[in-house]
């Protein structure tokens, strides 16, 4: 009954997010527990600007160039958000003890101190949905 | 002012126009609107939210089933998220039941 | 997955971090030991870390897709080894007990390799890296909490 509205979809956008703010901080975790070990490069996730990217595409101008043929590639493609997904990269550029360690413990805390906040204020949001809808309902 | 053309049915060189009267012509000769399902019954409201009722329910109770025997599986936000939707629909099929049968009963009490 | 790993992960931070620790603290209590039950000077120890999850150092486009990066899952203590590389110092004391009694270095005593500023320093960044770990659990946990509030 409530599928295809805007409820929904800031609820599944919440909760991918959320999802993602996990993985991250299991990597930022992982980070900070071989903050000692020799060769070792650290690890970060992507994911909001490839949302943002998909996001944005839905508000692009569809009329410039109808495709007339199955081959023809459409100039403004709608990237459906659902498809994104984090990437895990590995950080080997860089070298900053003496024994080819490549972490950062103030770095690495600073992300975790923010990724937590951001979680936070997503459950907040999450509550405010469904809170909006019962004080209708009572 | 409504758009004359809907972009969303562009098939090759056609472009549908906008038809608001059974009675105009689409690009093909043939009249007739789009025919859309006809779900806004009562007998579908109510067994629309039903449906959607179980289906919730069920999908906590396998989140909490996974939860108890492999903790490491299941995020907590995805339990609570599952949890507050399952009571969010219960709410709504409630309150539409409700309105829905006093709708009923005042239509009959009607005559 | 869930917030349970991160903890799990943070846990075995702190464990090898307190490892490294005692084998600092062994090593400074035994700064100035001539003689063990193995003979000679006291040598001085050092941990071994790994990663938990052998993850690739380098990246190429080459790499096969399985060889990716696996989330990793924390630090584990491979070995505690005696450090054999580095010389042990000598002192010049010829009325010490231990003193060596023939050959080119008749006269000194060799002292153990434990430079006691570098343990220090090691020291620091050890109890640095433990606080750190310990402040991921704390975040993990109230992110746990927070979550749970979402139903009101």
């Amino acid at each position: 009954m409530l599928e295809n509205t805007t409820f929904a979809r800031s609820i599944d956008l919440l909760q991918r997010n959320m999802a993602v703010s996990t993985l991250r901080r299991q990597v930022i975790s992982n980070n900070i527990a071989n903050a000692e070990t020799p060769n070792f490069k650290r690890s970060e996730v992507s994911f909001e600007a490839e949302l943002g990217r998909a996001l944005a595409s839905e508000k692009l101008d569809k009329s410039i160039g109808v495709v007339t043929n199955a081959r023809h590639i459409p100039f403004n493609s709608t990237v459906d958000y659902r498809t994104v997904g984090p990437r895990i990269t590995l950080d080997y550029l860089t070298t900053s003890k003496n024994n080819g360690n490549n972490v950062d413990i103030e770095r690495e805390m600073m992300q975790s101190t923010e990724n937590q906040m951001m979680y936070e204020l997503m459950t907040k949001a999450v509550s405010h949905e469904f809170r909006q809808i019962n004080i209708v309902l009572r | 002012m409504m758009s004359l053309i809907d972009p969303n049915s562009a098939t090759g060189n056609i472009v549908q126009m906008v038809r608001t009267n059974p009675g105009h012509m689409d690009s093909r000769g043939q009249k007739g609107l789009p025919v859309g399902e006809d779900r806004d019954g009562f007998g579908n409201l109510v067994a629309d939210a039903l449906g959607r009722v179980s289906d919730q329910q069920l999908n906590a109770d396998n989140l909490f089933q996974k939860m108890i025997t492999n903790p490491d599986e299941v995020e907590p936000h995805d339990v609570t998220i599952a949890m507050a939707q399952a009571e969010m629909s219960l709410n709504l099929t409630k309150a539409i039941v409700d309105r829905a049968v006093k709708a009923y009963n005042d239509i009959t009490a009607m005559r | 997955m869930g917030l349970f790993t991160t903890i799990n992960t943070a846990a075995s931070g702190l464990t090898a971090e307190r490892l490294r620790l005692d084998v600092i603290s062994d090593n400074i209590a035994n700064a100035s030991t001539t003689r063990t039950a193995e003979g000679g000077a006291y040598r001085r120890s050092r941990v071994i870390f790994r990663p938990r999850v052998d993850q690739p150092y380098w990246r190429s486009p080459f790499l096969p897709e399985s060889l990716q990066n696996k989330i990793g899952a924390g630090v584990r203590v491979a070995s505690i080894e005696k450090d054999m590389d580095s010389e042990l110092v000598l002192k010049w004391d010829p009325t010490h007990p231990d003193a060596i009694k023939t050959g080119p270095k008749a006269g000194y005593v060799e002292m153990p390799n434990v430079n006691v500023v570098t343990e220090m320093v090691d020291m620091i960044s050890a109890s640095r890296a433990y606080e750190a770990n310990v402040a991921i659990m704390d975040g993990s946990k109230s992110m746990f909490r927070k979550a749970l509030e979402i139903g009101a």
